[in-house]
């Protein structure tokens, strides 16, 4: 595929390409049904980013901890506005294009003052926003969620591009009072979305989108009960892959049946008493934090090697609370502003620990998790915070945890050999033994 | 040990020195700590061969053989390597059943285990890739001082305040140790600073790893009174000892040995 006159796209056609040949590999595997699916839609998402430099169409561009419903209803029609999940170029460069483009990116973006404490995923979109390689903006969105590096990203995107943000202040707690106050944020969003498009928000599309939206919740609760059997069905590396489906496909019919294939997969394999493992499963854990995205193969070790399977990690972790209630506007908007505070990792790592702890304990319990994977991407400083709070709950809950610092886009932090090394001691001399394995 | 004693043996191959231990009747037979050469395998034969001739038994004796240690996988004629985490838990359990924390400072890495009542390991930190906090790091400032580990320990007890060594990283330290050197700051004080740099580096991780008590301190380092006794000091609290003929170095190879009782 080529893209018309534009040099930037050498990029994208990286991810294409590489999503493409992953596609073909794994096309004809029948333990592969639920990651195909998303291979499918990674490579739908890159064609559409594509088409959408191509063609010129009218682009409003949102932050990691966002959400696409809003933006898909601007208009009287479908498909008016490209809504641009930025980070997702370098989520899909590294799950399935070429990774050293990413550390390329985080070192531009260094170079020209980002701090490094600032998460890996900014740094490396800012690095291809210098590139000049993302499709320009009308306006940008931004959710002070998953967290602090969003406030930066915000404040660097305006100056690199001169674009205005509308940024949306995500509390300290996620209670009633709260999702009123962010409720009424997506009212101000609204007028200025319509004053930078000059499309008009279509409130009767807004209504089909949320319900689009409420039937990928649907699948993907249906999904994450069928994880919970023992053995787990399924293999670790897509669980994460429901993050990218929750923030840039909400709403989309491509992204629901993305879901519905998840699910499916699941139940399907759980019916057949298939397992993740083909040796069987030793060790149930639960993944919590970022995943390693720059080698996503090593959930693939992980199960290979030691047994270990995650049926369920923070990605993955859609609630109840994502529904929305369609019935009039001031549900939708009210109901957006909880699917917005409650999504996974912004839920985790904005506002009080009990929310991240909570969640933690409970995924243990729930999934008859033996242990904790507390996965520690370093720039993820409110959670490095909470460590000792976590350790503690977990120690109470009988459950060990091991902690571990890593990045999740760049393998100069620890490398995969050493990941693999803790991995295998922490299972060796903690996990296996109590369980008596 | 009796006639037809079931009799197994643990190999630690450290950074800086190697262990062997033979093990019978529930008892330490023989022991032999040497230094790591650039081959662990030949280290392991010769630290194994010593402990047996040490027991007076031969090699075909020794039903089951663990290895453990840095170099554990280079033990060829292992019948199973098992991890030193696991190994120090197992040996201090066996000797002491009360201690819930093991701080090992070894030649290379240090590690703070918390183990359960039934010696299980129940977390444990380790601080490795750097020298701070290790035998290696006093070893090396020993040579930049030209003395002996002996003669720091020595020293630390001679009357003097702790020097401030505010480098954690053992390059930067020796500096700092040449620099008080020429300023002719007392060497107990400089010595003292030193080792209240390698405890302050070690408390954290004992801090971080729950510190539970009993608390006892094995590996090389745990020889040096005047490190354990500032570890005491910043931790608020008394460590129990080894019982007297046990070798603070030998608790891991110790642990194999007993692992491999376990399963022969």
């Amino acid at each position: 595929m080529t893209v018309l006159g534009k040099e930037r796209a050498i990029e994208l056609e990286t991810i294409h390409a590489g999503v493409s040949k992953m596609m073909e590999r794994h096309m004809g595997d029948p333990d592969s049904r639920a990651f195909n699916a998303f291979l499918l839609a990674a490579k739908m998402a890159t064609e559409g980013i594509i088409a959408a430099l191509d063609n010129g169409t009218s682009v409003i561009s949102y932050n990691l901890g966002g959400m696409p419903e809003l933006l898909l209803a601007l208009g009287e029609n479908e498909n008016e506005i490209f809504p641009f999940a930025m980070e997702k170029v370098v989520a899909l460069q590294s799950l399935v294009g070429d990774p050293m483009y990413n550390m390329e990116a985080i070192d531009m973006a260094e170079a020209q003052g980002m701090s490094s404490d600032v998460c890996s995923t900014d740094r490396a979109t800012l690095g291809n926003l210098t590139k000049r390689f993302l499709p320009e903006a009308s306006c940008s969105v931004f959710v002070t969620a998953p967290c602090d590096s969003q406030t930066a990203m915000a404040e660097s995107l305006k100056e690199i591009t001169g674009e205005d943000v509308f940024l949306i202040d995500i509390p300290h707690h996620h209670g009633e009072r709260e999702i009123n106050y962010v409720a009424g944020q997506l009212k101000e969003e609204i007028e200025f979305l319509e004053e930078k498009s000059g499309k008009k928000l279509n409130w009767d599309r807004l209504k089909e989108i949320c319900q689009e939206s409420n039937r990928m919740i649907d699948q993907a609760l249906d999904w994450l009960e069928w994880r919970k059997a023992i053995p787990c069905p399924q293999t670790a590396k897509m669980l994460s892959t429901m993050y990218i489906l929750l923030q840039d496909g909400s709403g989309s019919k491509g992204a629901t049946w993305v879901a519905s294939e998840f699910a499916a997969d699941a139940k399907e394999r759980v019916q057949a008493g298939k397992s993740a493992v083909p040796g069987g499963e030793k060790i149930r854990a639960i993944w919590f934090g970022s995943p390693p995205w720059y080698n996503i193969s090593f959930y693939d070790w992980m199960e290979n090697e030691l047994g270990m399977v995650v049926p369920v990690d923070m990605f993955s972790y859609v609630v109840p609370e994502m529904y929305v209630d369609t019935s009039t506007t001031e549900t939708l908007l009210h109901d957006l502003a909880r699917k917005q505070i409650y999504m996974p990792m912004g839920r985790h790592f904005t506002g009080a620990p009990e929310y991240f702890v909570d969640d933690l304990v409970r995924a243990a319990a729930d999934y008859k998790a033996d242990c904790a994977l507390i996965a520690g991407h370093v720039s993820c400083k409110h959670a490095w915070g909470v460590l000792g709070l976590l350790k503690e709950a977990l120690r109470e809950a009988d459950i060990p945890a091991l902690a571990f610092e890593f990045d999740l886009f760049d393998p100069r932090v620890t490398t995969i050999e050493t990941l693999q090394q803790e991995f295998k001691r922490f299972a060796e001399d903690i996990v296996l033994p109590r369980i008596g394995k | 040990m009796r006639n037809g004693d079931k009799i197994t043996a643990g190999i630690d191959i450290g950074s800086s020195t190697s262990k062997a231990v033979i093990f019978a009747g529930g008892e330490v037979v023989s022991y032999s700590i040497g230094p790591s050469s650039v081959s662990p395998t030949k280290t392991a034969r010769l630290v194994f061969q010593r402990a047996l001739s040490s027991a007076g038994i031969d090699r075909e004796q020794v039903t089951y053989v663990v290895g453990t240690g840095y170099g554990r996988a280079k033990v060829e004629f292992a019948d199973e390597n098992v991890s030193e985490i696991s190994c120090h838990a197992k040996g201090a359990h066996h000797l002491l059943p009360e201690v819930r924390t093991v701080v090992d400072i070894g030649g290379q890495d240090t590690k703070a285990i918390s183990i359960n009542k039934s010696g299980l390991v129940a977390d444990f930190v380790m601080n490795d890739k750097c020298a701070a906090g290790t035998g290696r790091f006093l070893d090396f400032m020993a040579r930049s001082m030209e003395l002996d580990i002996k003669d720091m320990v020595s020293l630390h007890f001679e009357e003097g305040v702790p020097a401030m060594i505010s480098s954690m990283c053992s390059v930067f330290a020796e500096s700092e140790v040449i620099n008080l050197i020429n300023e002719e700051v007392p060497l107990p004080s400089i010595i003292k600073g030193l080792h209240k740099s390698v405890a302050n580096r070690i408390s954290t991780l004992v801090r971080r790893v729950g510190m539970q008590q009993e608390i006892v301190v094995t590996g090389g380092v745990a020889k040096n009174s005047g490190v354990v006794e500032t570890l005491e000091q910043i931790l608020k609290c008394k460590f129990v000892t080894l019982p007297g003929i046990v070798d603070p170095q030998i608790v891991g190879a110790l642990g194999a040995a007993i692992i491999g009782f376990d399963k022969s």
